[in-house]
């Protein structure tokens, strides 16, 4: 673990799956700590969307295409010379061009990327792999070596997790009760081997959540809100509300409903982390991160149907899988506990970070009596208990509303001490 | 369900080669083609099952023309289709897609800006910009606008010989890409002492009759009773008939060639200046090309040639003929040609599609072939099954970092994959 917190800056992906894993990344640093900064490509994301209506000709289109790549680019590198961060931490598809790959590595900031895609969908990664210090992915087989071929050797397998604060028992309104319960629910994506595995399962009270499932006129009545897009939110209320999660991962073959792959979805982690019960097709990776008991699995689709049928009549039995794979969730699998490992992995490979790096400054006038304040502060805001002072007040001067005692005090010291100290 | 239109505005082989998407979204749904007026009986007779529109998209433009265009246009908005495929990257079918909601577009989209491409499409022209290295036959290229396409063995019949003999195309659209008559008439009287003597069916439009007369001038005279001249004589109907059952068609790169891989008929092409096998050779398993391989081969079909077509030279090896003879008579070929200009391809199919197989000859980019079918194999979401991995030496191996950088933009990693732009 680093000696003291260090100063990252976390780089989301514009759009996409890994978008929430890169916020629940900076969300677990935070909380171990370090000083994190978000750089949110999602708020250029409108650019891009405005740049395709506005009707120019095609030739036109890519070059502005690419110049606002280079714009994002830029931009990134902005706030790393801002920042001076120990670590740049990518999420799959961060906008981090060739370019600034480079740059980072000859200013020496250290880069990782954590690749959370299937590796054999697409092969852009080559291109890119080779440009960070570390690159972690949710595979084994064949991208390790892959990896070291092109020149990547501290590539290393980091599973996916949960986010505890937020993937957890909610208690629903009645409201929400009405909107989610279900029998049998399931969120994610039309791919082909779930339209035909839950065809089977129309009429029965089972909810269908989630995008891309046009045309499929035999779920239509299962198929909640047209299709449209959850929350992550509304998802943890849902994995809460279904007494039956089924968790089928994705596959765009239909041969076979369980296409027996080898990474573990977010989704296992973060309905395990919400105390719900779910039936998860088998990876060969799963049995690694959880045990026989703590997880119901299926490997095709008559097992699947035939354990929904028992589990439906058994509470207690979907209750004590449900708590022994939360608890093994909270033991192993959060992105706190990837984030240590991250950090870890980078340290052996890349070297020691640096001795009480980001070392708090934390001003004198403030007497130790403030301590307990500060922390609790740091804590509502959203920072680690050894936020650096300026974060704080970074974070302070964002707020809208009335700030109270301690934080007006803290806002004032600051400009006090640029006044007269600094 | 809503039917499906698909627009094909480009010419005979064109026709021929959008197979693999016709069949496949036959497969799916009720589908209408839009194609031009000329080629309308052909369509009809291809296509049994799917509802043809006669279009004027390769006339002058006259009164009659507009009033027909406009039926024709009215019916389709009635028709309410639920997809609209357009195969071309034209002014003109584009102009036609603006009559439905853009999204409903797929391949070539047109805006107000101009027209937008797939993200397949993309990929597609990115390879055209290194046309040796390109793996992609234009029927799976059209085949793949729909998703998981129809295996590529059921587009067309395995070729076999059907006992009407031997049937000689005569040239091309473009005279470039065909040979000269002298060195016809030598492939000709080659091939027919191969096959023991066969009937002859010269194939061609009225444009080549000049050249079938001198086909049979320099032709033996014994041989000159077995040749039935076809040129100009044939409508469509004409030219499928006449096609159809043959045991051999010699043939450049044409349409009728497209023709006889649809009957089923082993097609023996010859591939020079802008045809190149791996785009646009025979669709099917079991027909050779022979591709002259040149330096500047393949060149681009719009620019002179500056180099006073020396593809040709390729056909001109002594060693060429035997070759061919003993192709045709099946005996085993010696995989050096003595010409290091020309290479000799079978055709095969894979999960991609269409690939082709050198038989002979030497070929520089088949490790990179190979690796750009899986990247397309990829970007189509298809398994890589293991005849796709056969492909090439390793086709999973990683690019250069040259090549690399060609195949992968920032774009393709950091926006949406599936935009058209």
């Amino acid at each position: 673990m680093p000696q003291g917190p260090l100063r990252i800056l976390v780089v989301l992906p514009m759009y996409g799956g890994s978008l929430p894993i890169g916020r629940y990344c900076a969300r677990a640093l935070q909380s171990m700590g370090h000083s994190v900064r978000l750089f949110e490509a999602p708020l250029l994301y409108p650019a891009f969307t405005g740049l395709q209506r506005l009707g120019l000709p095609p030739a036109a289109g890519h070059q502005l295409e690419n110049s606002f790549l280079q714009l994002v680019s830029q931009s990134i590198w902005a706030h790393a010379q801002a920042l001076e961060p120990h670590l740049v931490l990518a999420l799959a598809q961060a906008p981090l061009n060739r370019n600034l790959l480079q740059r980072l590595r000859r200013s020496g900031v250290r880069t990782a990327m954590w690749f959370v895609e299937d590796y054999r969908i697409f092969d852009y990664w080559r291109l890119y792999a080779p440009l960070y210090d570390v690159f972690a992915v949710i595979q084994k087989k064949g991208i390790i070596d892959e990896l070291a071929r092109i020149g990547q050797n501290n590539a290393f397998y980091l599973p996916l997790a949960a986010l505890p604060d937020f993937h957890k028992p909610v208690r629903l309104t009645a409201q929400e009760k009405r909107e989610y319960e279900a029998d049998m629910a399931f969120l994610g994506a039309g791919y082909p081997n779930r339209r035909l595995a839950f065809r089977h399962l129309a009429g029965r009270n089972f909810k269908i959540w989630g995008s891309d499932w046009e045309g499929e006129s035999l779920l239509a009545g299962n198929i909640q809100r047209q299709g449209a897009r959850v929350s992550e939110e509304e998802s943890v209320k849902i994995y809460n509300a279904s007494k039956i999660n089924i968790n089928l991962h994705s596959s765009l073959q239909t041969a076979e409903i369980v296409s027996r792959g080898d990474f573990v979805n977010p989704r296992t982690f973060e309905l395990a982390a919400a105390g719900a019960f779910q039936l998860v097709d088998e990876r060969s990776l799963l049995g690694g991160l959880f045990g026989a008991d703590e997880l119901a699995t299926f490997t095709s689709a008559a097992e699947l149907y035939a354990k929904i049928d028992y589990f439906s009549s058994r509470p207690e039995e979907r209750e004590a899988y449900a708590g022994k794979a939360r608890n093994r969730v909270l033991r192993e699998h959060t992105y706190a506990h990837r984030m240590a490992s991250l950090l870890d992995y980078i340290a052996r490979q890349t070297g020691p970070w640096p001795q009480g790096a980001a070392k708090t400054d934390f001003p004198p006038e403030l007497g130790s009596e403030f301590y307990a304040d500060f922390e609790r502060l740091t804590h509502k805001l959203g920072l680690g208990p050894h936020a650096p002072f300026e974060d704080v007040i970074a974070c302070l001067r964002r707020q809208s509303g009335a700030l109270d005692d301690l934080e007006t005090s803290l806002l004032f010291l600051d400009e006090w001490r640029k006044q007269y100290l600094k | 369900m809503m039917p499906i239109l698909v627009l094909q505005g480009a010419r005979f082989g064109d026709l021929l080669q959008s197979k693999r998407l016709l069949l496949t979204l036959k497969s799916r749904g009720e589908v209408h083609l839009g194609v031009d007026k000329s080629l309308a009986p052909l369509a009809g007779s291809i296509y049994p099952g799917i509802e043809i529109h006669a279009f004027n998209f390769h006339v002058k433009p006259c009164r009659q023309a507009l009033e027909e265009n406009k039926k024709c246009l009215a019916l389709w908005r009635d028709l309410d289709f639920r997809a609209v495929y357009n195969c071309n990257f034209s002014p003109l079918t584009a102009a036609l897609c603006r009559c439905f909601e853009p999204e409903r577009v797929f391949g070539y989209r047109p805006s107000a800006g101009g027209i937008l491409c797939s993200s397949w499409v993309r990929a597609a022209f990115r390879l055209s910009e290194r046309r040796r290295m390109t793996p992609l036959n234009l029927t799976d290229f059209w085949g793949h606008f729909a998703p998981a396409p129809l295996p590529a063995h059921k587009v067309n019949p395995l070729p076999r010989p059907g006992g009407q003999g031997l049937g000689v195309v005569l040239a091309g659209r473009e005279a470039r890409r065909s040979l000269p008559v002298s060195l016809l008439a030598e492939i000709v009287r080659c091939v027919f002492y191969a096959l023991d003597g066969p009937r002859i069916r010269l194939l061609g439009t009225k444009a080549e009759c000049p050249s079938a007369r001198r086909l049979v001038r320099l032709l033996p005279s014994k041989m000159h009773r077995h040749i039935e001249d076809l040129s100009g004589k044939t409508d469509w109907p004409g030219l499928a008939g006449a096609v159809e059952g043959l045991d051999t068609l010699v043939t450049p790169d044409t349409g009728t060639m497209h023709l006889g891989a649809h009957l089923g008929v082993p097609v023996l092409a010859f591939f020079l200046s802008s045809a190149f096998c791996h785009e646009t050779g025979p669709y099917g398993q079991g027909h050779h090309v022979w591709q002259a391989a040149c330096a500047c081969a393949p060149c681009l079909e719009s620019a002179p040639c500056r180099a006073e077509i020396r593809c040709r030279k390729a056909f001109l090896s002594k060693n060429f003929l035997p070759a061919l003879a003993s192709l045709v008579e099946g005996k085993t070929l010696d995989h050096r040609l003595c010409c290091e200009d020309l290479q000799l391809w079978k055709s095969d199919l894979d999960e991609l599609g269409g690939r082709f197989q050198l038989c002979a000859g030497v070929d520089e980019h088949d490790r990179q072939r190979g690796f750009l079918r899986c990247h397309l194999a990829k970007l189509s979401r298809l398994p890589l099954a293991d005849s796709l991995r056969e492909a090439g030496p390793d086709p999973a191996a990683a690019p250069s970092p040259e090549m690399g950088a060609w195949l992968y933009r920032d774009a393709d990693w950091m926006l949406p994959p599936g935009r058209y732009c």
